[in-house]
């Protein structure tokens, strides 16, 4: 039998970018409610420091009335007007505005069209669009100012508006960085002038925020990521901050704590909102709010979130969907007045109609050419009839009555068409499917969405606490170490693995948690460190790092650094979503059972991860170590130079004895040496590596 | 707090619990004053391992499994009714016994537990003059053999025809004994405190007007316009049956139903469920 396709099985939106045509008035009202309220932020001419008094408090009855349709259907509106932003839940309260900002990052990585999940080179990403916004309207306001002597300014102005007027011609106008160069200071007076006049208050100096996006939209992709790893509240080199006009007192110290990376997160986002003043604003929507839910701290948290944003952070629409059941009883009882206080009254969602159910229906066979199937599935009028009536039930009483509803939600509405479908083309009823099927379902989809197989935080804390805490013979647990680097352990048997999680690729950062690995490693020798990375970021450790060779010693015992491919990523990532999906109540199944399917299904990552680097040493001997290869002549030569310090000085740094030397030598020929002087003990210290001689140690 | 300690800390309180069941432990019977304890405490009631059923300043702990004070509260005043024997308990005197040695939020929910044992009439309420009294249906078994229904007496009595359709689907009216199950000899008892009013045979039917009314109340007190079926029964003060019916009825015209979310529901919004297709629905809204 001909297998037809089924119009109406695709009745979950994951991707707000990717959304079906909308029917003829649901929730059009809301929707337009929400327009107005982003419309209150354009009000006044730039720039601009308005806020709204409260969060947009977006409600359904259940799940399948379109909550993340409506998301999608706003960012459609606002298309070219706000900055937009998605953002799934924070599973650590502890990171919650570092998760948020990288959450923020990768949305501005999107193409500043809406409708398009991918752009392609020309198409600007929403970053690249925010940048031009500002530098032309600064570019614009200089001209203007007195500091700048100019005949014919308006006309200059015009031509310059018509020339420039999008990123793309802004980028490739090459003239443009050398003039910019040379008007630097006041470009800069404005900004300031502009930012005091108008009560705008930035965390980061302005001057490091204008270099920043100067430096963004004209130079290499390699600086821009050192751009994105600042605005991500990462550390970056002195050299790296330097060529990019970042005032060293903007650049993190890499060894900051958690906690304090997190605050700095908390900042960048407020910075990008006042420099949203200068062009447009954002809009965030909090989606999936089921997630937090499944924990007090979870919804605490997120309620001083939306107070933070709505109080303190201009320019900008936060969105939050929630199913008004999960509000009442898992989210609303943690938080204070305070955070209920913000938001909006609620905006309900409605279901269709018929009329706007037969619309739907319409779009469903657009295009598929089944028109003799859709008359059938109408049935003139009667199909729709018999989609919108019930068999009403309640206990001891006039059971199986025929009932007639006046409205539906959309997923109902869509699953009652499916079953009308495979009853009308005869095709073999089939139960409720197996995980397994939505699994497989789910991880196909998140391969059509490359933007989304990138590193994300929230994904892999939960990935080794919610979804590991079920495995056998594993313990998984919050931790916090002392630096805070690693905040997830499992304990398994006699061994322990600590999780830390890096998105970006400083030297100086990951020398810092490497350290923090081996103190651990050094304590109590069955510990291992696990670090993810997907494959957008830098390789860890860098080829050039000086600290390469002794991290890549490390990561055959104790530094385990899990490289990931975008097909496991994508398992992974699809795992999470289903596990969402479940709290929604987007697909039949409960949390626990997904949770059990993962463990399952996820069993060589679990395996990977368990697996030591190395065999434990204890119960056998200790592996011979390789023999070192004979140094060469002038190995030899200067390692006998390097003794003769050493042995002297007894305790000395690396940069002193590269001052001692006869000659200048590069420092990895003296690692090289070192490594063929036992007597010499290496000691890597935060800002030096020190040098002890040790007398027992003659061969 | 080191990990080892906090580990054992967290082993420690848990096992407590586990032992104590649903009887709970207070606060100072799980950790005394100890202060690296009472920090575990604080994390495991935020990992949502533990629940505090206690309110206000008093702490009465038990694992989540057992945070159910709507059931405790039931299982109390069900025990408390049928040890009672065929004694009458004014309302305030029931509610503060059933209450004693209850941590606050299964004390809160005692009244709600006594009206859903009225309404699947395990208990009778009784109205002698302004007072309310309460009665365990068990107490009518034992005192009239004859009244059908009781396990005991379906044991050892010769089969006694059911009652008819109409008497099962009997009215319960606040001002009458709102769930005795209509029959005469009931009514004649003189273990039966005299109704003030004489039993009505059907309630007068709910009207639109009526609804709408009690459906804007609740909805200004949720906030919300889906509303549970069950606050609207119960700013009706009508039968949950006859809310269920006038629903069903109305639905073609203005009232919507949604399923809301039945695993997060509690046990009486779950009273107010409505099956279509054998889904359940718990949310009313009505169109403007």
């Amino acid at each position: 039998m001909e297998t037809l396709p089924d119009p109406f099985s695709d009745d979950i939106v994951s991707e707000p970018r990717r959304i079906e045509k909308s029917v003829t008035g649901l929730n059009d009202k809301l929707l337009n409610n929400l327009i107005q309220q982003f419309e209150k932020l354009t009000e006044t001419p730039v720039p601009r420091r308005r806020k709204l008094t409260h969060a947009q408090f977006v409600v359904s009855s259940q799940a399948g009335y379109g909550k993340s349709h409506l998301i999608g259907r706003l960012f459609h509106k606002l298309n070219c007007k706000g900055t937009l932003v998605y953002l799934r839940p924070f599973e650590d309260v502890s990171t919650c505005w570092k998760s948020i900002l990288l959450k923020m990052v990768q949305e501005l990585d999107f193409p500043d069209n809406a409708k398009l999940e991918h752009g392609s080179e020309n198409d600007p990403t929403q970053f690249e669009t925010f940048a031009h916004g500002i530098l032309l309207h600064l570019i614009v306001s200089f001209i203007r100012s007195d500091d700048y002597i100019l005949d014919n300014k308006e006309k200059i102005i015009e031509a310059l508006r018509r020339n420039i007027r999008t990123p793309a011609t802004f980028r490739n106008r090459k003239e443009l960085p050398a003039w910019i160069r040379k008007n630097i200071d006041g470009l800069t007076g404005e900004f300031i002038r502009q930012i005091r006049y108008n009560g705008i208050h930035l965390n980061a100096s302005p001057s490091s925020w204008l270099n920043g996006l100067i430096t963004h939209t004209f130079s290499s992709e390699l600086v821009r990521e050192n751009c994105r790893d600042w605005l991500r509240g990462g550390s970056i080199e002195p050299e790296e901050a330097k060529q990019i006009g970042i005032r060293r007192t903007d650049v993190p110290e890499p060894e900051m704590p958690g906690s304090e990376r997190n605050e700095l997160c908390k900042d960048r986002i407020s910075d990008l909102c006042q420099l949203a003043g200068f062009f447009r604003p954002f809009v965030f929507c909090f989606d999936q709010t089921e997630n937090y839910a499944k924990e007090t701290t979870l919804s605490k948290v997120l309620g001083s979130v939306i107070q933070v944003l709505t109080d303190e952070c201009p320019n900008h629409m936060t969105v939050i969907t929630v199913k008004q059941e999960t509000w009442e009883n898992g989210i609303r009882p943690w938080w204070d007045e305070a955070h209920r206080n913000r938001l909006s009254p609620p905006l309900e969602l409605e279901g269709l109609d018929k009329e706007q159910a037969n619309e739907l229906i319409d779009h469903r066979f657009d295009g598929l050419g089944l028109e003799a199937e859709k008359t059938l599935f109408l049935d003139n009028g009667q199909g729709l009839e018999q989609l919108f009536q019930s068999m009403g039930d309640t206990p001891g009483r006039r059971k199986g009555d025929i009932r007639k509803l006046s409205k539906l939600g959309i997923r109902e509405f869509l699953r009652r068409c499916a079953n009308r479908w495979q009853m009308i083309t005869g095709m073999p009823v089939i139960g409720k499917p197996p995980l397994s099927d939505y699994y497989k379902k789910a991880v196909e989809e998140i391969k059509t969405r490359p933007k989304r197989l990138v590193f994300d935080l929230s994904i892999f804390q939960w990935l080794v606490h919610e979804a590991a805490e079920g495995l056998p013979h594993i313990e998984a647990e919050k931790y916090k170490s002392p630096k805070g680097y690693f905040t997830r352990l499992w304990k398994s048997g006699d061994r322990k693995i600590l999780f830390g999680f890096e998105e970006g690729g400083n030297w100086r950062r990951w020398e810092a948690i490497h350290r923090e690995a081996k103190i651990h490693y050094d304590a109590y020798s069955k510990t291992k460190a696990v670090l993810f990375r997907t494959p957008e970021q830098p390789v860890i450790p860098g080829a050039k790092w000086k600290i390469a060779p002794v991290m890549d010693q490390a990561k055959k015992r104790y530094f385990h650094i899990m490289q990931l491919e975008k097909p496991e990523l994508a398992e992974l990532y699809a795992a999470h979503d289903l596990h969402v999906d479940a709290g929604e109540g987007n697909i039949p199944f409960q949390r626990h059972e997904v949770l059990e399917f993962i463990r399952q299904e996820l069993a060589p990552f679990w395996e990977r991860i368990k697996q030591p680097l190395i065999i434990d040493p204890e119960p056998g001997p200790e592996p011979e170590p390789k023999p070192k290869p004979e140094p060469g002549p002038e190995l030899e030569k200067l390692s006998k130079e390097i003794q003769g310090i050493v042995r002297n000085e007894k305790l000395m740094g690396l940069k002193d004895l590269k001052t001692k030397l006869s000659q200048p030598v590069a420092e990895e020929m003296i690692r090289e040496a070192l490594d063929h002087i036992p007597e010499i003990k290496l000691h890597e210290g935060p800002k030096e590596i020190m040098l002890q001689w040790q007398s027992n140690k003659s061969m | 707090m080191s990990g080892s300690n906090a580990e054992a800390y967290r082993e420690e309180i848990l096992n407590k619990l586990r032992e104590a069941g649903t009887r709970g432990l207070t606060k100072g019977m799980l950790i005394g004053k100890s202060r690296p304890r009472a920090q575990m405490l604080r994390t495991l009631e935020e990992e949502r391992k533990i629940a505090n059923l206690g309110t206000g300043r008093s702490y009465f702990y038990v694992l989540k499994e057992f945070d159910t004070p709507e059931k405790m509260a039931y299982d109390r005043v069900e025990a408390l009714a049928v040890s009672s024997g065929n004694r009458l308990m004014g309302k305030t005197a029931f509610i503060r016994e059933c209450g004693k040695g209850c941590p606050g939020k299964v004390r809160n929910s005692i009244e709600q537990a006594i009206r859903k044992l009225v309404d699947e009439r395990e208990l009778m309420e009784l109205k002698s003059g302004n007072s309310l009294l309460y009665l365990h249906i068990s107490a009518v078994h034992s005192a009239f053999p004859s009244l059908d229904g009781g396990p005991a007496e379906k044991a050892q009595s010769p089969a006694i025809p059911p009652q008819s359709e109409s008497a099962e689907k009997a009215p319960a009216n606040e001002e009458t004994s709102a769930s005795v199950p209509r029959n005469e000899s009931a009514e004649e008892s003189p273990a039966f405190v005299p109704r003030s009013e004489p039993a009505q045979p059907d309630p007068p039917r709910l009207t639109l007007e009526q609804v709408l009314e009690a459906y804007q109340t609740v909805r200004q007190r949720v906030g919300f316009s889906n509303v549970q079926i069950y606050r609207l029964q119960q700013e009706l003060g009508a039968p949950m049956e006859q809310v269920k019916e006038f629903l069903l009825d109305e639905m073609e015209k203005s009232a919507v139903l949604s399923m809301g979310d039945w695993p997060l529901a509690s046990e009486e919004i779950r009273s107010g469920v409505i099956y279509l297709d054998g889904n359940p629905y718990l949310l009313v809204r009505f169109e403007e």
